[in-house]
């Protein structure tokens, strides 16, 4: 592994550990013998309050290439996850997250963490990852909120 | 419609037709460079009819070299039309230079200079915004003069009056770089006038990425442009030339209807092509735009194959085609990707939706109808557009019968072709044959040039030959055209053996003793070269020849 990798993902627990937003969570996952793989993360975005989304905690994972902080980590979402910009895999289409877009090495967990929580409450519907949650939104706003609320229920807190 | 005239300075002709019927060079201005210098004063404008005199023919120059457009009197004539005629009146030329990316990267900078003091902001700056809007200035001046602070903004210019006192480069003590999270006593930092410090190795892990791509590099954390002495303090000294020029391959690559890459494998050149009307012109007459670059390569500029005459590019497509057809990797693609509508280049879907965009030249479009994507706002997932393919199943005898066919033809064009190569091998030492005679029997230089001119006939002639089997395979048997293209065939075959068979003489007596047998040889196998080419263009115009995939 990289060591410039590894030393801002130290950097970037340390940091978390000290500060991080009110109902959020995050750890690095474990290797086979035990030992921390910093490489790849779990953590949890609350859903806003006063939105659909509100009363569950979201499981996702992050993983780290290699060659962090200059390319963007993935972040994924359970597979099937409802929402308009994630695809079936559960992987994230986020500006922030793509190394031809928004990416910038200066962005931190923190900004990830937030700016992905800020795509649940607000999707974008000119850049769709799968067809049931973008149909829904954009033509039945009752059946995309019966289901996002559904959904809520599986993740409560 | 009018034709000026411009006759410049080696009494060249060439012509230009006025663009007034709205054709597809619309926006031949978006971006175009100004690379000949016209004495506009020397100018005189003609009416159309006044042009097709039989005088200018002659003069007409050639830029790319005569087998096609140069017909000499030749026996075709006798099977030909006589009223229609083979010499064609107005053939347009085609108005190009051979560039670099360098070259087309200093034209850019004088553009930049001179539009400085239009926009009153660094020359750098000017060039970011230049870089943002793809080197076209009419986009960028519309733009900038719609609204002058959107556009710096988003191009990430900063227009501050103490930007010029900044330092950017600094050694500090105790720095922790958030990037990578190092410090040490002497370390090197790099900022922008956002204050957003970085390691100076961070920072060049970061540029040294970008560098490739063309794009503007922003600050780490901010939209904040990073200008070119910035990547030459960080990088060092000229590596602001590497991005610029990477920016200048972009470009490119998205106006491929005007610059191509010579298709040569290791060459360098960029053809320009300033009139691009003349292009449709000679698709028109069945004819191909050829060009070559400083380094003689010669290709065609519109499907960037070798010289393919007889064959328009439709029909060389199709039997390139056919010919890569047997090939695993063809199939491979055929399968699994589609060509981009726009640029042609081969694009594989790995996953996604059906919006497409092309990583060469971003167009948009969808996978399933290769449409225009703009159309399918608000429908996504069913592209209404969509037709099923309809599935033709034929027979397996057919199939072989074709392929046999096919593969007559085919190992016709690829004896032609290893034939060709052989002679051009023959033409790298034919210097040695030239001075071994130069030597041998005090000859001069100039007198022995009769060797590589043969060579070149050659070479030519095989080509011709070669590509004319790609016409007899697409077209129809029974007609009495086709006969007198197999004649042709024949009478061009055996004129290049003949030749051929004079270039194996070892001997130097014995080549200057037949000498004239060379020089009447080459003259017989361009006629007839030539008689080929005008008659396999016949075939086309009459629709006798119409490739088709089967």
């Amino acid at each position: 592994m990289n060591s410039l990798c590894l030393q801002r993902l130290q950097e970037e627990r340390k940091k978390w550990r000290k500060d991080h937003p009110f109902g959020f969570w995050a750890k690095p996952t474990k290797k086979e013998d035990g030992s921390m793989n910093l490489q790849k993360w779990e953590a949890g975005i609350p859903g806003r309050e006063g939105t659909i989304w509100k009363d569950a905690v979201y499981p996702i994972t992050i993983e780290y290439p290699d060659d962090y902080p200059s390319k963007p980590p993935k972040v994924k979402f359970p597979a099937g996850f409802y929402h308009p910009n994630i695809y079936p895999s559960g992987t994230v289409c986020l500006s922030i997250l793509n190394e031809d877009q928004d990416w910038k090495p200066a962005i931190t967990m923190k900004q990830i963490l937030l700016g992905v929580q800020d795509l649940l409450t607000s999707p974008n519907p000119d850049s769709p990852a799968q067809e049931p949650a973008w149909r829904a939104y954009a033509k039945n706003v009752q059946e995309y909120e019966k289901k996002v609320l559904e959904q809520a229920r599986r993740y409560t807190k | 419609m009018t034709r000026n005239i411009y006759m410049d300075d080696n009494d060249v002709y060439e012509f230009q037709a006025e663009d007034d019927d709205g054709d597809d060079d619309d926006d031949d201005d978006e971006f175009s460079i100004e690379f000949y210098n016209h004495k506009d004063n020397d100018s005189v404008i003609f009416q159309n009819d006044i042009f097709c005199e039989d005088e200018l023919d002659q003069q007409v120059p050639l830029r790319h070299k005569g087998i096609m457009s140069k017909i000499v009197d030749c026996k075709y004539k006798e099977y030909g039309d006589e009223d229609k005629g083979i010499l064609e009146d107005d053939l347009p030329i085609i108005e190009y230079s051979c560039l670099t990316a360098g070259n087309i990267y200093s034209l850019m900078l004088n553009r930049a200079s001179k539009l400085q003091p239009v926009f009153n902001i660094p020359i750098s700056d000017v060039i970011v915004l230049l870089q943002k809007y793809n080197w076209c200035e009419e986009r960028m001046l519309e733009a900038y003069t719609d609204d002058a602070k959107a556009v710096l903004d988003s191009a990430g210019i900063l227009i501050g009056e103490n930007s010029e006192l900044f330092s950017r480069l600094k050694t500090r003590d105790g720095f922790v770089c958030p990037i990578c999270c190092e410090s040490s006593e002497t370390m090197k930092t790099f900022s922008l006038e956002c204050g957003h410090e970085y390691c100076l190795t961070c920072y060049q892990h970061y540029i040294s990425d970008k560098l490739n791509v063309g794009n503007i590099i922003k600050c780490m954390n901010c939209e904040l442009a990073l200008k070119n002495d910035d990547i030459d303090i960080i990088m060092g000294e000229g590596s602001s030339t590497k991005l610029m020029l990477s920016s200048i391959k972009g470009f490119i690559q998205k106006h491929s209807q005007y610059y191509k890459w010579c298709p040569f494998t290791d060459c360098k050149y960029v053809i320009h092509v300033k009139n691009t009307m003349s292009l449709t012109q000679l698709n028109r007459k069945y004819l191909s735009p050829y060009v070559i670059c400083d380094n003689k390569h010669q290709f065609c500029f519109n499907c960037s194959l070798e010289v393919h005459a007889p064959c328009d590019c439709i029909v060389a497509s199709f039997w390139v085609r056919k010919a890569q057809e047997e090939s695993e990797n063809l199939n491979w693609m055929l399968q699994n990707t589609k060509e981009c509508p726009k640029c042609n280049v081969n694009i594989e879907k790995n996953g996604g939706c059906n919006h497409m965009t092309c990583r060469s030249c971003s167009y948009e479009f969808c996978w399933l109808c290769e449409g225009d994507w703009s159309t399918h706002k608000g429908s996504y997932y069913q592209c209404i557009l969509y037709d099923e393919k309809k599935q033709n199943k034929k027979g397996d005898d057919e199939k072989k019968i074709k392929l046999h066919k096919y593969s007559y033809y085919y190992k016709l064009f690829n004896v032609h072709e290893s034939s060709a190569q052989l002679d051009m091998k023959l033409g790298l030492t034919v210097e040695q044959k030239v001075k071994s005679l130069q030597d041998n029997l005090g000859i001069s230089w100039i007198e022995g040039q009769f060797i590589p001119e043969a060579i070149e006939k050659i070479v030519n002639g095989r080509t011709v030959l070669k590509w004319s089997f790609a016409v007899a395979y697409y077209s129809d048997h029974s007609h009495n055209m086709y006969k007198i293209l197999e004649q042709n065939q024949m009478e061009l075959s055996k004129a290049v053996e003949e030749l051929s068979e004079l270039l194996e003489i070892k001997d130097p007596k014995q080549i200057m003793d037949r000498k004239l047998d060379f020089y009447n040889m080459s003259d017989y196998v361009e006629k007839r070269s030539n008689a080929l080419v005008e008659c396999g263009r016949e075939l086309l115009i009459k629709g006798i020849c119409i490739p088709r995939d089967s």
